[in-house]
């Protein structure tokens, strides 16, 4: 990216106004809900890897968040191991996971693939509610310690806001290379037409999976951070309804863009807040914007936000042009 | 398990894969219409049973009117769907099809929720609750009814195939969209008449098993993929193979119910939908 360009100087400055944020307002809600936006868009960008770069509908991603969630939980708690242990099981075991159950699941194709990944998801709810003896059935894990590294502590929400959204850039920043090198054009390329790609040497069957594998460490990664600030674990958030959620943000945020997967996660997180009273029609809300969005903007907000941005500078253009006659 | 155990569970199996083989007869009707997999398929078992649970208790109707009217109802929900977001998008690629049914599918469960509540509801058993003796084992009378009317509606079904010039178009649409429409028959209608009756018959499946497992807003997604695991199992798209993978899917959960433990019996039939997936995606009854 060019340091001088718009993208990036527009980039820095929603950086820099979200990292001010616990400055101007300590203890406020909006700390807390900027929390949940970073955990998402770190959950997302590992969906969007998959799901919009390589065309795999993934309807199990709140599986790997709530194995995420677990192992850094258990380890942080039953075995009183230190939180980059945790936080580094939480990224692995899902990975694993993804691998193992991948070089099957990921030779099916559309709504096949779909619903195996849905059955893993319901599998592992069962599972997380089933085998009480890891997991603490349906009262799950109490007391998971805030987080510290080097020795220092984790412990406030503007402190926990910080460690959130430097994993957060982290996530996007290494996603954002990943797709824009060859590996990019390559997942592009299976994501148009999977045969078409074989074909000109793209190892189809490698690159699905290490993207798979990618947004399983994403949303273990995700689910960690989640396990660490509110503190205890129980199977009810990781049901497969979150699995759907996190496709809807992604799906209605753009699917063929990162930043797609970013407003979608944004704009799911904090839609609740704006509905007040009428909360409780939140899923209602998001239900009807799918539909909505696949029926009349199928490349999502970014798509949206895309043409003004061309529509602008278009117009600018032409102005220009017109003058120069 | 002994014997009696056995009879026991395997009445029970029959009784809820009669409800999964109505689920997958309204997947095989929609994917041989449109080769999209309905995700509400599962929705319409839940808004079936809700609806005659007013129609039964809030407004006292007869137990035969509710069944007819809350089956209707459906079927004019399906219907309303087809014409608002299936037949607009027609033509889209069918990936984009298939992600508006899970929206549908939220929105249905969300609305759901908001009408009826979050507990789960009580619907009456269609004919007294004195269980009938049978080779050991009670038979409760719902189940008998379960299985009847389920068979009937799957008869019925076959006779439309077979014997009314709208089933045969049907059919034809099936084996070959473009031929059929060559032929002048009017693919429009087959849809929106595919639609109407898969939520039929995932309707009338839901009105059925209620009296016997209540229902609740949230049953649709887990019915949805029992429903489709039974078509896979059964052969997707073939309607004798939707019956058979029902009930074969219903007396595997029931016996892994007595054998392992009911916490399990999700997890087991899915896992069994996935393994399917892999090695066997064209069904017991498919050829490929």
């Amino acid at each position: 990216m060019n340091l001088r360009s718009p993208r990036f100087v527009l980039l820095s400055l929603a950086i820099l106004a979200i990292g001010l944020v616990p400055v101007f307002f300590p203890k406020a809600f909006l700390v807390t809900l900027l929390i949940f936006v970073g955990i998402y868009i770190v959950v997302c960008t590992g969906l969007s890897l998959i799901f919009g770069f390589a065309g795999q509908l993934s309807l199990t991603q709140a599986a790997f968040y709530g194995i995420g969630a677990y192992a850094s939980a258990l380890i942080t708690t039953r075995l009183a191991m230190p939180y980059w242990m945790g936080l580094t099981a939480a990224a692995l075991l899902p990975g694993v996971v993804a691998l193992v159950i991948g070089v099957p699941i990921l030779r099916l194709r559309h709504f096949y693939l779909a619903m195996a990944t849905l059955a893993f998801s319901e599998i592992m709810t069962v599972m997380f509610i089933q085998e009480i003896e890891i997991t603490g059935g349906p009262t799950g894990i109490t007391h998971v310690p805030s987080p510290s590294l080097f020795g220092f502590s984790f412990d406030t929400p503007e402190r926990y806001f910080y460690l959130v959204w430097v994993i957060a850039l982290g996530v996007v920043l290494f996603s954002h290379n990943l797709i824009e090198s060859r590996f990019g054009r390559a997942l592009r390329a299976i994501s148009d037409n999977e045969i078409a790609a074989g074909a000109m040497g793209v190892n189809v069957t490698a690159m699905k999976s290490l993207m798979f594998v990618l947004s399983a460490v994403f949303a273990g990664v995700g689910g960690s951070l989640y396990a660490h600030f509110v503190s205890f674990v129980n199977p009810d958030p990781f049901a497969v309804s979150l699995s759907v959620l996190l496709v809807i943000m992604v799906a209605v945020g753009g699917v063929k863009s990162l930043w797609g997967a970013v407003l979608g996660a944004i704009f799911i997180t904090v839609l609740p807040s704006f509905l007040g009273a009428y909360k409780q029609y939140s899923m209602l809300v998001y239900g009807l914007i799918l539909v909505l969005s696949l029926m009349f903007m199928p490349a999502g907000i970014a798509g949206v936000v895309g043409a003004i941005v061309r529509r602008l500078r278009g117009g600018a253009a032409a102005e220009s042009a017109g003058r120069a006659d | 398990m002994n014997i009696e155990s056995l009879v026991q569970f395997g009445l029970s199996g029959v009784t809820v894969g009669s409800i999964y083989g109505l689920a997958a007869l309204g997947f095989t009707l929609v994917f041989n219409a449109t080769g999209v997999v309905n995700f509400a398929q599962g929705q319409f078992v839940m808004l079936g049973g809700l609806i005659a649970t007013t129609l039964a208790n809030t407004l006292g109707w007869p137990m035969p009117l509710v069944v007819v009217a809350a089956v209707i109802a459906t079927g004019v929900i399906g219907g309303v769907i087809e014409i608002l977001t299936i037949h607009p998008m027609r033509g889209r690629p069918v990936f984009t099809l298939i992600m508006i049914t899970l929206g549908i599918s939220i929105v249905l469960e969300t609305a759901a929720m908001l009408i009826w509540g979050t507990d789960p509801i009580f619907l009456p058993t269609f004919s007294g609750e004195n269980p009938i003796p049978f080779f050991g084992a009670t038979l409760q009378p719902q189940m008998l009814w379960v299985l009847g009317v389920a068979l009937a509606a799957m008869l019925a079904l076959q006779a439309f195939y077979r014997y009314t010039m709208l089933g045969q178009a049907m059919l034809a649409c099936s084996y070959n969209a473009v031929a059929a429409a060559a032929v002048g028959i009017d693919r429009r209608r087959i849809v929106l008449l595919a639609f109407v009756f898969a939520a039929g018959l995932g309707a009338l499946g839901g009105v059925l098993i209620a009296p016997i497992t209540t229902t609740g807003y949230s049953i649709g997604l887990l019915m949805s993929l029992k429903g489709f695991a039974a078509a896979i199992i059964g052969g997707m798209g073939s309607s004798l193979g939707a019956v058979i993978g029902g009930l074969a899917l219903g007396l595997v959960e029931s016996m892994s119910t007595g054998l392992v433990s009911s916490g399990y019996k999700d997890a087991i039939s899915l896992g069994i939908l996935v393994i399917f997936l892999i090695l066997r995606p064209q069904g017991l009854l498919g050829s490929k």
